[in-house]
């Protein structure tokens, strides 16, 4: 079967900033979360697969569909949440809800008022009389209430408190056991990603420096300490950025195994945070 | 599309109301402009609905929401021009009612009745105007759309008396003559048609304009 997302050399360029021919599988039954500072990238990515903004160069296919020539198609099949509500804030829940479900082939009623009730959201209330925990929930409700065989998020985690942000995460783990479906997150959160993302892909400065599943990175990534004393012997070249601190150093490694063998007991390895992983990636990036 | 519609009707309820008593107060206070006052209080009523309408769009940035939806853009160009004409015809039915009212009330107010001219008159008018807004909005947004418009306001009320006082001393030149000539031959019926004509491509033409701006619009 088809990718659900399948973006090969994508460009778009702007005048400060371009992205710069990215690839990006995802397949069905995934979440992949798509890290990366503010400015990488995430929205751009984003906005293209919606088809809101024109690409230069490269391809995007949806569900292996070209997400212009079959725009309308992909669409029907695709959620969306965004990180701010972009649903009319003079209309209620039910008025709202009334103007979008018209478009949508395959709209459920039912699921979404299964949805309304369990996220507590008042049908008679105006949307810009809710929290913004609740305008994500509703946005959530409308993306789960057609069908949607791909999520797409673009920071809806930004600005929740960790309430709502674990209640979206377990809304999310719940979708995901539909094997048909898949999950396209993009955060700066990274600690969101650690619970629930499959494949984490890391973007900075509009180029993809990682795209791995999350488990392999974790296992597999080192942070390193070690003393002043042996920074002059280690070859820089083994980490991917070192921080020099008072007492000595401390430094992402790609392969724990490798620098184990390499340095033995002159370092103390950890297990890396995601926020490690992008930290030090993005870091390397612009001290080079 | 009618979903559309709709919501466009839906987020300015308010406005609506005061769109309608604005109507009613044009009724009253332009006694003295004759028949030209329903034209007016009709482009006024239609301008501030249909800018109400543009200005939510943007301040709710639901661009990115529509065109994240499954609608072709066409759909939201049109919706657009269709909810001016039901603003338009919404308009007319409010005048009539409010005329229909004060002479069965017998308020001592001159009313005049929507005759054919009057209407084709009104239409002309409001066309004229949206037909050069709307492609300003969908190339460049309200915020921009706005100074447009007020640009185009100021060209409109200064150009239309200047055109008049133009034509009155070129009374005589050919071509005003044979344009005269040619509609004081004619009866009602063909001027309708020609005016009808007119406005129909001239709104096409906007149209198609606007489409054109759209489908190229990055969000």
């Amino acid at each position: 079967m088809e990718p659900v997302l399948e973006i090969k050399g994508l460009k778009k360029n702007y005048k400060d900033f371009s992205l710069k021919g990215i690839d990006i599988t995802l397949e069905r039954g995934y979440i992949m979360g798509f890290i990366g500072p503010n400015g990488a990238g995430k929205t751009t990515t984003i906005k293209l697969i919606m088809n809101l903004l024109k690409k230069d160069d490269g391809y995007i296919k949806v569900f292996g569909l070209d997400n212009v020539e079959h725009e309308l198609d992909i669409k029907q099949k695709i959620g969306f949440v965004y990180d701010e509500s972009n649903y009319y804030e003079e209309l209620t829940i039910s008025e709202m809800k009334w103007v979008v479900a018209p478009f949508y082939k395959t709209w459920d009623d039912n699921a979404f008022n299964k949805y309304i009730r369990e996220f507590n959201l008042p049908v008679n209330k105006k949307i810009k009389e809710l929290s913004k925990g609740m305008k994500m929930k509703f946005s959530l409700a409308v993306a789960l209430s057609h069908n949607a065989e791909l999520l797409i998020m673009d920071e809806p985690t930004s600005g929740l408190d960790p309430l709502v942000r674990r209640e979206l995460l377990e809304i999310l783990s719940q979708v995901i056991q539909d094997e048909n479906k898949a999950v396209f997150f993009s955060t700066h959160i990274t600690s969101d990603l650690e619970k629930i993302a499959d494949y984490v892909t890391l973007i900075n400065d509009g180029e993809i420096l990682l795209s791995l599943e999350k488990d392999e990175l974790l296992n597999n990534y080192g942070l390193v300490r070690g003393g002043k004393e042996l920074l002059n012997d280690v070859n820089p070249k083994d980490f991917i950025d070192i921080k020099e601190n008072q007492f000595g150093f401390e430094a992402l490694v790609k392969d724990k195994n490798e620098a184990r063998k390499s340095y033995r007991d002159k370092i103390i390895i950890e297990k890396p945070s995601l926020e490690d992983i992008m930290l030090y990636h993005t870091r390397r990036y612009k001290n080079a | 599309m009618l979903s559309l519609i709709i919501k466009d009707v839906l987020v300015q309820k308010k406005q609506l109301i005061f769109a309608i008593v604005y109507l009613a107060f044009v009724l009253v206070a332009f006694q003295g402009m004759g028949e030209a006052m329903f034209p007016m209080g009709l482009v006024a009523f239609t301008y501030l609905l249909s800018m109400t309408a543009c200005a939510y769009e943007e301040k709710n940035k639901a661009e990115l929401l529509l065109n994240s939806l499954p609608i072709k853009r066409v759909d939201i160009v049109t919706a657009k021009y269709l909810s001016m004409i039901l603003y338009t015809i919404l308009g007319m039915f409010a005048y009539k009612v409010m005329t229909t009212i004060i002479n069965l009330v017998n308020i001592p107010l001159k009313t005049y009745p929507l005759s054919l001219e009057i209407i084709i008159g009104s239409l002309a008018v409001v066309c004229l105007m949206t037909g050069i807004w709307f492609p300003i909005y969908f190339k460049f947004g309200y915020m921009k759309m706005r100074i447009a418009t007020f640009v185009l306001f100021f060209l409109f009320f200064f150009g239309s008396s200047l055109m008049t006082s133009f034509l009155k001393t070129r009374q005589d030149s050919q071509w005003v003559e044979g344009i005269i000539n040619f509609f004081e031959s004619q009866n009602d019926f063909i001027i309708t048609l020609v005016l009808l004509s007119i406005i129909v491509l001239y709104m096409l033409l906007s149209f198609l304009l606007s489409m054109w701006f759209y489908n190229k619009r990055e969000f």
